[in-house]
């Protein structure tokens, strides 16, 4: 009996572990995927791609909004110099820019206020310049700039543009949209990720 | 040998045991259900605050990745997905429905329609979607869904080639009052069930 109910706990454990391992690895298996699709796609590395217009026939993600003008560019700082600089071009209705990692996390939205065009920088993991250092030593960024969980991850534009004519204005404009890699003149510290 | 071999083969049924049932809780096996899983239920509508963010446990995060690739955090967007009609039974392309709602509580809105790959049915029917910029910011509104185009006016999402479908409303810059309190201050839509018929739009 012993025996029996020992090799049931094993093979709990065992399946426990597993399910553990798998669940951990879906989000970085699909976003390693859309990764190397975006790449195969003509998505550039720091660069701004506007998806055509979302409907059955376009659709490249899961449940896309056929109201919404995407716009996307993929970073990687393992290719560049520590900084990732995102311009996103005046939009005269609700748009927002968000900032995922590879386990999926969104770990940062700004909003795009209506007609104003909005410069955000990203930086590397662990990347700051001296003068960001406090005297405790804790580094306090600028507010228009976010530092990056992960190596690499994935920069989404979205903008309201429920019909064929608004997505033509969105088309007109996203031309002004950037996300360039850029060496920054100063000094820079890199510290142990925690 | 024998005994050896016993060992390896109870180990791999167990990884095997514990990979089913991880795609699984993923939605990734047995049909799934999308993203209509919770821990907020609003008259049969369900979301989840943690969709997109760092604190999203391991079955949501996977669930997410599956079936709603790249969402928002909740302060930016709400998600609530709802795969049955008001009597409980499953949304099917096959019978027509009754949707009423009004407006809701954020600066923009939508209702989309996905198939059960969490995917925009494959038609050319320019019907996937009611917004608010359609509605106007009505505080009252009735809709069909249907996998034919209604011979009435009035707003249509087309459910063709839908299969076993579900709705997804976003709520894009939600009040805070909803974060709080959806129960309260979340504008369910109606979903009833109209006329069914056999072997439609395909």
């Amino acid at each position: 009996m012993t025996g029996f109910l020992l090799k049931v706990a094993a093979f709990l454990g065992i399946a426990a572990i597993a399910f553990v391992v798998t669940l951990h690895m879906i989000p970085r298996v699909i976003m390693g995927k859309l990764f190397s699709r975006m790449e195969a796609g003509g998505v550039p590395l720091h660069g701004f791609v506007l998806s055509p217009r979302m409907t059955p026939q376009t659709q490249t993600v899961v449940r896309a909004s056929p109201d919404l003008a995407y716009s996307i560019c993929r970073f990687d700082f393992a290719a560049t110099d520590y900084e990732v600089q995102v311009e996103v071009a005046a939009y005269d209705r609700m748009a927002s820019v968000s900032f995922f990692d590879m386990r999926t996390n969104n770990f940062a939205v700004r909003r795009v206020p209506e007609g104003q065009p909005v410069l955000i920088k990203l930086r590397a993991p662990g990347h700051y310049e001296f003068s960001e250092i406090a005297d405790n030593g804790e580094p306090q960024l600028p507010a228009d700039t976010i530092e990056s969980p992960s190596e690499r991850g994935v920069i989404l534009i979205r903008r309201l543009a429920p019909s064929a004519d608004d997505y033509e204005r969105v088309e007109a404009i996203s031309g002004g949209d950037s996300c360039a890699a850029v060496k920054l003149a100063g000094g820079f510290l890199a510290m142990p990720e925690s | 040998m024998g005994r050896s071999i016993g060992k390896i083969i109870f180990v791999l049924v167990a990884v095997l045991a514990g990979i089913l049932a991880a795609l699984w809780s993923a939605g990734m096996l047995g049909g799934g259900r999308g993203l209509a899983f919770s821990d907020v239920s609003v008259k049969g509508w369900e979301s989840d605050w943690a969709i997109g963010s760092s604190a999203a446990g391991m079955i949501t995060r996977a669930r997410v990745a599956r079936h709603g690739l790249l969402a928002l955090s909740k302060e930016e967007a709400i998600y609530f997905t709802r795969n049955t009609d008001d009597a409980g039974q499953p949304l099917v392309e096959a019978c027509d429905y009754r949707l009423t709602g009004g407006d809701q509580p954020s600066q923009w809105w939508s209702l989309t329609l996905y198939d059960s790959d969490s995917l925009l049915p494959l038609n050319d029917d320019e019907a996937l979607s009611l917004d608010r910029t359609k509605t106007g910011g009505a505080d009252a509104w009735l809709a069909t869904i249907s996998a034919r185009k209604p011979a009435h006016d009035g707003f249509w999402i087309s459910s063709r080639n839908g299969g076993n479908f579900d709705l997804t409303l976003r709520l894009y810059r939600p009040v805070s009052a909803v974060l709080s309190d959806p129960a309260t201050h979340l504008n369910t839509p109606s979903i009833q069930r109209m006329a069914c018929r056999e072997g439609a739009g395909r």
